[in-house]
């Protein structure tokens, strides 16, 4: 015999919090809850009068990738609605010159198209709240330690410096990275560039180099990807990014990656290049890189290969008292296996 | 068929009066006509009467767990039209109290109507239909109840629990709810959001049943384990995610030594605690998180202290603020852009919420609702903060989070606060009647 009936059975509702959205038939129609979350996101903006840019442009359903929300890197995690537990991807929290700004909750009830963000924490609040509760590459936190619904979000965004909330470049780990930590080159032959590089300004060049000045992208027959991150310096001081607008000196690091299979590299080869055809590159540059490689002058630029190591390579360009220190990169086809989420060093060195 | 259409009566006389003389098998309950408009009362199919005497019984047949499994077999095998009236209205009561249950304890709050409520899954006309759907050809209407039955397992559940459930799931009552500003959550996806810890300890202090704590939890995260994996199905066969029901198969798999209405029971049981945690559980305000970021800003006075001595820098910033947000805040959502333009009017004259709503003809939790006036006057306050950022005085206060934060709060609250000279809000005054708040107009010293 079945339990009687008894007042067990309400239902459970909640009401919703002023700053929860309900999309239309036509934002939700097939929609994940990642893109149901980024509309909410555009929405908010445009209720509250923000207008700050919001990317990546080509690549902002993917849930594998950091929004970039006017200069921030924002790692969105979408619970099911009334979750009270969020596990997000200890990985782009790796690297702390690269980990996310802020990571933003959202409850996403996909069927009616409902979604609240409880909030936001900043990059040093998660270090300080995460850090015992990482379990096999996952970040856990309770929802109830997101504060300040997307509101806060925006505040911050809208007013202060990516600068200033970056986890310091000297903060990054001295010594040699872990191959877990490296970022595959196999990933840019498949269209694919990490959020770390993609926050540096990296995009992929066209191979044969067309829409680079013939002088500072010499043809390699061999390149099966290249990436480039274009740099600047201004007032003395090493610039990319969004920080190199308005820089007078423009230079590229050109990050080729070479091989005869066209699934992985065996090579990578490594260019520091003027601009504009006919520069030179200002006097005291320097590319460093590891392990075994050397650095040649070539016509315009320096230049180093590194081959067959399947140790992480480390890049660093460094002008003066600055020092842009690429993400470890790793040579192969294959992603490296995760590693435990504190891998990154947050202690001074 | 004979309608005999009242006005409802009070449950009390449901029970003792005309009504109980007959039994939940001939007694549909449903929208029926009334002398203003319609209300929830009961129909007395003459078929209903019929198909009860064929199998036997009485019109004065109680709720009967195996009455209830006879009349289901009776449709399923024989189609039988009389059987399925006395079903669909054996139905109709569980989900009359389940409508009821919602308003009686969230209608008064957020203006819920019973009768539109009701409309949504109390919608049989007592006309006869056949089990696989109505009897007057495709197209005709098909009652709430019909595809409820057709998918009710005797086996794994009861069916006033089927239908409690069942109610709790529809996607037009959620929308409707939806509307009003509540989010109806059903037992699965409740089930499915909620942690082990959170199980473990809604389990210790609201469960009821005979599971241990650690069953609880071991039969919560079996369940997780396998919902992603039955959902993600559905929504391949079905081209939805909606409408997902745990099937024997799945409650099987959940737990093979245990009969499958035995496991649906637990995991209902969870559920159940679980909804009584949420109403139970801590406030936000009480989180760690919150803690640390309020106590992380300057010291109140101090800030007020310097506050009042920019105050001559802060007014005008959110007065140009004010002014730039004006056109775009009312010609926001065009769907409803009349009323949120009579909403902020209203606002504007100093109404209050009770006021505004009479005015401009929806609830007052309405008003609240589309105003949201604590976060436009955040936004606000944000953009005059990046204006009075560039400010040397003021530059240094925006150089970590919890001065920016505590700032921008500051100057929303100085935006929501009334002026001396004025009973209504600076934002009222200065969002929708204040002159001098023009963009083109100079900006004040």
């Amino acid at each position: 015999m079945h339990p009687p009936l008894s007042t067990d059975d309400d239902p459970c509702v909640l009401p919703l919090p002023d700053d929860a959205l309900a999309l239309t038939d036509q934002a939700r129609a097939g929609a994940t809850p990642r893109a149901l979350a980024v509309h909410a996101l555009r929405e908010h903006m445009a209720t509250l009068g923000f207008s700050l840019p919001l990317g990546p442009t080509l690549a902002l359903e993917d849930p594998e990738r950091l929004l970039l929300l006017n200069g921030f890197r924002v790692q969105l995690v979408c619970l099911p609605y009334g979750a009270d537990t969020l596990h997000a991807d200890s990985a782009p929290w790796r690297i702390a010159e690269h980990a996310p700004h802020f990571l933003l909750a959202a409850w996403v009830e996909e069927e009616l198209g409902v979604v609240w963000m409880p909030g936001v924490l900043t990059h040093d609040e998660v270090i300080a709240q995460a850090a015992a509760r990482d379990r096999a590459g996952v970040i856990t936190l309770g929802v109830e330690r997101f504060q300040g619904g997307v509101d806060r979000l925006l505040t911050l965004a809208c007013l202060l410096d990516p600068q200033s909330l970056s986890p310091q470049v000297s903060r990054a780990g001295a010594g040699m990275a872990s191959g877990a930590d490296a970022l595959p080159v196999a990933r840019w032959l498949r269209g694919w560039i990490d959020d770390s590089l993609l926050a540096l300004g990296a995009q992929l060049a066209p191979l044969g180099g067309g829409s680079f000045r013939s002088a500072t992208m010499e043809v390699d027959h061999s390149a099966l990807a290249i990436l480039a991150v274009p740099l600047g310096i201004v007032n003395d001081v090493l610039c990319w990014g969004e920080a190199r607008a308005g820089t007078i000196e423009h230079f590229q690091l050109q990050l080729i990656a070479c091989g005869d299979s066209p699934v992985a590299a065996s090579t990578l080869r490594v260019r520091l290049v003027p601009r504009l055809a006919g520069d030179v590159l200002p006097d005291g540059l320097r590319l460093v890189a590891g392990p075994r490689a050397a650095v040649s002058a070539i016509s315009q630029g320096l230049e180093l290969d590194v081959s067959g190591s399947d140790t992480p390579i480390e890049i660093a360009v460094e002008w003066g008292g600055t020092r842009l220190r690429l993400p470890p990169l790793l040579l192969g086809p294959c992603d490296p296996p995760s590693a435990p989420f504190p891998s990154c060093d947050h202690t001074p060195p | 068929m004979t309608p005999s259409s009242h006005r409802e009566p009070p449950s009390a006389l449901r029970r003792v009066g005309l009504i109980s003389m007959v039994g939940p098998y001939v007694t549909l309950r449903t929208l029926v006509p009334a002398p203003r408009g319609f209300s929830i009362g009961s129909l007395q199919p003459a078929r209903a009467l019929d198909g009860l005497r064929r199998l036997g019984l009485t019109p004065q047949t109680g709720a009967d767990a195996a009455c209830d499994r006879l009349l289901l077999r009776a449709c399923q095998d024989n189609a039988d039209v009389e059987a399925l009236l006395n079903l669909r209205c054996r139905a109709s009561e569980p989900i009359e109290q389940q409508v009821r249950l919602l308003h009686g304890r969230w209608g008064a709050s957020h203006h819920l109507d019973l009768l539109e409520m009701a409309s949504r899954v109390l919608d049989d006309d007592g006309r006869p239909l056949g089990w696989q759907g109505a009897v007057d050809g495709p197209g005709g209407h098909e009652p709430f109840s019909l595809p409820v039955l057709r998918q009710w397992r005797p086996e794994l559940a009861s069916l006033d629990r089927w239908c409690r459930v069942r109610v709790q799931s529809d996607p037009h009552l959620r929308q409707l709810l939806l509307h009003h500003g509540l989010l109806l959550i059903g037992p699965w996806a409740l089930l499915a959001s909620a942690s082990r810890s959170r199980v473990e300890d809604a389990w210790r202090s609201h469960g009821q049943g005979p599971l241990t704590s650690a069953g609880a939890v071991a039969l919560h995260s079996a369940y997780r384990e396998l919902y992603g994996e039955a959902k993600a199905r559905h929504q391949r066969e079905r081209g939805r995610s909606r409408g997902w029901l745990p099937d024997q198969a799945f409650l099987v798999r959940l737990r093979p030594d245990a009969p499958a209405f035995a496991t649906l029971e637990q995991l209902l049981a969870i559920a159940a605690a679980l909804r009584r945690w949420r109403l139970a559980g801590p406030a936000p305000e009480d989180s760690p998180c919150h803690r640390t970021i309020a106590t992380t800003g300057p010291d109140e006075a101090e800030e007020g202290d310097e506050l009042s001595e920019l105050a001559a820098l802060i007014d005008p910033a959110l007065r140009r603020a004010c002014a730039r947000r004006r056109g775009a805040l009312l010609a926001a959502a065009p769907g409803d852009a009349r009323l949120l333009r009579c909403l902020w009017e209203a606002y504007g004259q100093g109404l209050s919420q009770r006021a505004s709503a009479e005015r401009c003809g929806c609830s007052q939790a309405m008003v609240s609702r589309r105003l949201q006036l604590r976060r436009q006057a955040k936004a606000l306050a944000t953009t005059a903060a990046l204006d009075l950022g560039r400010h040397p005085v003021l530059a240094r206060r925006l150089t970590s989070i919890a001065t920016s934060e505590r700032f921008v709060e500051a100057l929303a609250d100085h935006l929501l606060a009334p002026p001396p000279d004025d009973p209504r809000p600076r934002l009222a005054v200065w969002l929708l009647s204040d002159p001098s708040g023009d963009p083109a107009a100079p900006a004040e010293a």
